[in-house]
């Protein structure tokens, strides 16, 4: 009999828009129907990347990808597609560049330059179903560790991978784990770092929510190596469908012997609990994690002394990000020298972004490390929204800096990023075209960041005050001579005095602005000018005489009536009343709005 | 027992020695070295908020900033530096940063005079922004308080809460904490004055905490005295088993606590010389 699998993604973006009930509307269906030859299941995973296009569904095994579907699709897909074969053309992607259709799932060029490793079995198993994750072979590689390796082994095959943190850091993973190993402490942890606090970033939510197995596997091999009896899982408290995944996924683990006292017969014993995050950016901080998960406020320590020798209750413990642990098991099954052979020689394995911002795909997209940003903005994510320009990118999150156009062959490797002033962080990245006001953008972030701040550091909590007062200023047309002295002198007292790297790397977004922007600055302190015309202070709407017909379309926007005229005639504007909402010059037909 | 490992460390270029895991602050105040602080107390916990102690170390030819009241010694031959560019760049930008948040505070002023750091004008101030909230506020965050009423004494009546600016110190709920003992041991550590208590008409007022109590009489001389019955209560707790001292005649610890300093001393002599006699 032939098979037919119709994957749905139930992750969290596609069941926001309806993919719960496109699922159970299937279900429905085909119980109700007996006449084809067809063996078909219907299935709900976690999420595919391309969130934008969700609801989004794959037909195996013909990998048809249809998007956008609603629930009363149902009906047409089991009719068309299930009982006949037939492709249903307002359910294919269309190109945006070429205008194309596309039927596969692997000819989509949003998926054509991935490599998708971690992701890889996100749109192929349930994740509620542990056998779904065995069928891809899953806990393949917690059995040939307890056949055939012993601590050292694991550690020195991790070391040999070069697997390096997701998390942010990039510390060498095997590193850590040999300084936790090494200890004479009896007593060890081990924790996955599930805090995913970067505002847009939901890599790791998505990899927990799809396949919680692998981020467990690689936990529980993480565990032997280092020689840890319990484990934690610290979820941010906003994502409760990975908490619900990864629970269900504990007792499935436990049943199948592969948690809990001696794990297949080995003699290790080891069992994870999940805590559920403070809610704060900052408690994704190592030591500010370890406080929350002992019950302290979770605020940030100095950390002379490691983790891996004094973490949770004093005891040594190997924190890693959820990426870093769901890598173990492939380095495990398919060995270091496999690993190192996918990026480049220091940054070995793949990426996970979140790409987001003024591109045409956006979503979370996987590839080899060293892959160039202009590949990833323009053949994955394909290219600028409109017909604008791209003007930078910020990679690493709300901390990390804006890369300027003309670096766009940057290969995105931990050194190359952390050479320009950015970082690879944890994957966020977001693209912006040439409306975007580059000091308006550093603002944006360094209010983040200060909102953020736990506020226990004198040179992040005042220093960062400061810097967005600063920044406020020269936004609204205060700007004074001597102020980008200034703010380069509070950012140096951050990045070397702050305690955390909250503080720390805080100031990256306006230190590479003013590296590679430095124009704009100037414009807004010494011309009271902003030339992107996004800083409402600094601009001004005005009606182009020549160009207006007198058409009202303006004069109806206009929510505090300041545009006043009659038909066919240029009407005109009162500055005093414009609160410079811009409406106006979104709705004129004919360009005859000026923005100054 | 172990011995603790000695090691040799270089401050300034200048050899010092020191235990395995001393505290790089205690070791450098020891040897007479200058380093400015305002969260740290020899007998709380160290915390690391101000970054006032900070100094550059190098290690493996990198140099880097630390905090030296929470870096422990670990290394042989590390090298100190108490006053490289770098430090002084990072100990005047805090000094402004402190005049802008509380720029009435007079033991901030004297910090800028003592490292000749003038107030950076374009910085904005706390009093700028909210004259009426902050004139008054002198706290400058250093936890000094917190820590004292919670991990010395264990009584949990004040802590930090929200995040960032708007971080402070206050009790549960805001409201006057049931936890205090009215001790002042929060006074006592504050450097600026914020937590300050007031003594009026046999009432006692640990002010920034709304916390009030009537202040006892002596057991002896019945003049006022500035206990509370809480705080002798705590120090009976404390002091349960066996009186350090021969009461003689008063053998109630609760009875020797509630006298005055006054009484206290006259009663010590009396003892002692009663206890000459028996020897
Ligand atoms: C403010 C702040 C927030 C952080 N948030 C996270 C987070 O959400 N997830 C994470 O894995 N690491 C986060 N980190 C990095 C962690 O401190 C730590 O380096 C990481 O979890 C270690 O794991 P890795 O070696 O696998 O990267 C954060 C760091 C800082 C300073
Ligand atoms: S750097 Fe910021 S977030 Fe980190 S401890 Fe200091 S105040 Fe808190
Ligand atoms: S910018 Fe807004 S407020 Fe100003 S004239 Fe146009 S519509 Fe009116
Ligand atoms: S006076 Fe009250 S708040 Fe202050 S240290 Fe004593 S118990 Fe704590
Ligand atoms: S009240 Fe005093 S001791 Fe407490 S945090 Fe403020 S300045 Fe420090
Ligand atoms: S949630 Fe469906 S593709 Fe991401
Ligand atoms: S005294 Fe060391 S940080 Fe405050």
């Amino acid at each position: 009999m032939k098979k037919k699998v119709i994957s749905i993604c139930c992750g969290t973006g596609c069941n926001a828009s309806g993919a719960g009930t496109l699922f159970s509307n299937l279900k429905k269906k085909l119980n109700n129907i007996k006449d084809i030859e067809t063996e078909i299941t219907v299935k709900n995973t976690g999420c595919h990347g391309f969130c934008e296009q969700g609801p989004v569904m794959v037909i195996k095994p013909d990998n048809i990808f249809y998007r956008q579907v609603r629930p009363e699709d149902a009906d047409t897909i089991i009719e068309k597609s299930i009982k006949r074969n037939e492709i249903i053309e307002e359910l294919l992607y269309e190109d945006p560049t070429t205008g194309k259709k596309i039927v596969k799932e692997e000819d989509i060029p949003f998926y054509q330059s991935q490599q998708r490793l971690l992701f890889g079995y996100n749109g192929d198993i349930n994740p509620r179903d542990i056998n779904d994750y065995i069928a891809t072979g899953g806990y393949e590689a917690l059995k040939k560790v307890f056949e055939n390796m012993n601590q050292e082994d694991v550690i020195k095959e991790v070391k040999d991978s070069k697997l390096r943190g997701r998390g942010g850091g990039g510390f060498p993973t095997g590193k850590k784990w040999e300084a936790a190993f090494l200890t004479e402490e009896q007593d060890k942890y081990i924790i996955c770092n599930a805090d995913e606090g970067d505002p847009g970033c939901f890599q790791d939510r998505s990899l927990i929510e799809g396949n919680p197995h692998l981020v467990l596997e690689g936990m529980i091999i993480g565990a032997y190596a280092v020689g840890a009896s319990k484990g934690y899982i610290y979820v941010r408290h906003e994502y409760p469908l990975a908490v619900n995944n990864f629970s269900h996924a504990l007792k499935q683990a436990r049943e199948y012997g592969y948690i809990g006292e001696n794990i297949l017969g080995s003699g290790f014993s080891f069992d994870v609990k999940i805590t559920r995050g403070g809610g704060a950016f900052v408690c994704g901080e190592s030591s500010a994690l370890v406080a929350s998960i002992e019950g302290k406020l979770g605020e940030p320590r100095d950390k002379y002394v490691r983790n891996t020798e004094q973490g949770l209750w004093g005891k040594p413990t190997v924190l890693n990000n959820v990426k870093t642990w769901a890598s173990v098991p492939f380095i495990i099954n398919q060995g270091a020298k496999w690993f190192t052979n996918i990026g480049t020689k220091d940054s070995t394995g793949t990426m996970v972004f979140s790409l987001t911002g003024k591109v045409n795909n956006t979503g979370l997209v996987e590839v080899p490390m060293g892959i160039s940003l202009q590949s990833l903005v323009f053949d994955i994510g394909g290219g600028i929204k409109g017909d604008k320009k791209l003007k930078a990118v910020q990679t690493g999150g709300p901390s990390g800096g804006c890369i300027p156009e003309n670096k766009i062959d940057i290969p995105l490797d931990y050194e190359k990023l952390t050479e320009i002033g950015s970082m690879m962080g944890s994957g966020g990245m977001i693209v912006m075209d040439e409306s975007t006001c580059m000091v308006d953008v550093s603002k944006y972030f360094l209010n983040f960041t200060q909102e953020e701040s736990c506020g226990k550091c004198i040179p992040c909590r005042e220093g960062g005050r400061q810097l967005v007062e600063i920044l406020n200023k020269i936004t609204q047309g205060e700007g004074k001579e001597g102020d980008l002295v200034l703010i380069k002198e509070v950012s140096k007292t951050m990045q070397r005095g702050a305690l955390c790297n909250l503080g720390r790397l805080a100031p990256n977004p306006v230190i590479t602005t003013l590296k590679y922007f430095k124009n704009e600055y100037l414009s807004h302190i010494y011309d009271k000018h902003c030339p992107a015309g996004v800083c409402k202070d600094l601009i001004s709407y005005s009606i182009i005489e020549e160009e207006c017909r007198g058409c009202q379309k303006c004069i109806k926007s206009c929510p505090v009536d300041a545009i006043s005229g009659v038909k066919k005639e240029p009407h005109s504007l009162d500055q005093e009343k414009c609160t410079k909402c811009g409406s106006c010059y979104e709705v004129c037909p004919f360009d005859a709005i000026l923005v100054k | 027992m172990q011995n603790k490992t000695t090691l040799s460390i270089y401050v300034d270029g200048k050899k010092i020695s020191a235990a395995k895991d001393d505290n790089l602050l205690d070791i450098l105040n020891k040897n007479d070295f200058k380093i400015p602080t305002l969260c740290y107390h020899k007998g709380v916990p160290s915390y690391g908020a101000c970054r006032l102690c900070s100094v550059e170390i190098k290690e493996k030819e990198k140099t880097k900033i630390i905090t030296s009241c929470t870096y422990p010694i670990r290394t042989d031959g590390l090298e100190v530096f108490t006053n490289s560019s770098e430090v002084l760049e990072i100990r005047e930008m805090i000094i402004k940063l402190l005049l802008a948040k509380t720029p009435s505070s007079e033991k901030i002023k004297e910090l800028a005079k003592t490292y000749g750091v003038e107030s950076e004008d374009r910085f904005v101030t706390d009093e700028d922004k909210d004259k009426k909230r902050n004139k008054e506020n002198l706290c400058i965050l250093c936890g000094l308080c917190v820590r004292t009423c919670n991990d010395v004494l264990n009584k949990g009546a004040i802590s930090f809460v929200n995040r960032g600016i708007d971080r402070k110190v206050a009790p549960p709920f805001e409201e006057p904490p049931k936890e205090c003992i009215g001790c002042e041991a929060c006074s006592v550590v504050c450097p600026t004055g914020q937590a300050k208590t007031k003594i009026q008409d046999s009432r006692k007022y640990i002010d920034p905490w709304g916390a009030e109590f009537d202040v006892i009489k002596c057991g002896n001389c019945e003049n006022l005295y500035f206990f509370t019955d809480q705080t002798i209560n705590e120090v009976n707790y404390k002091t349960k088993s066996e009186s350090e001292l021969n009461l003689g005649s008063v053998n109630e610890d609760s009875e020797y606590a509630r006298y005055c300093p006054k009484c206290k001393r006259k009663l010590n002599i009396k003892n002692f010389k009663d206890s000459k006699t028996l020897i």
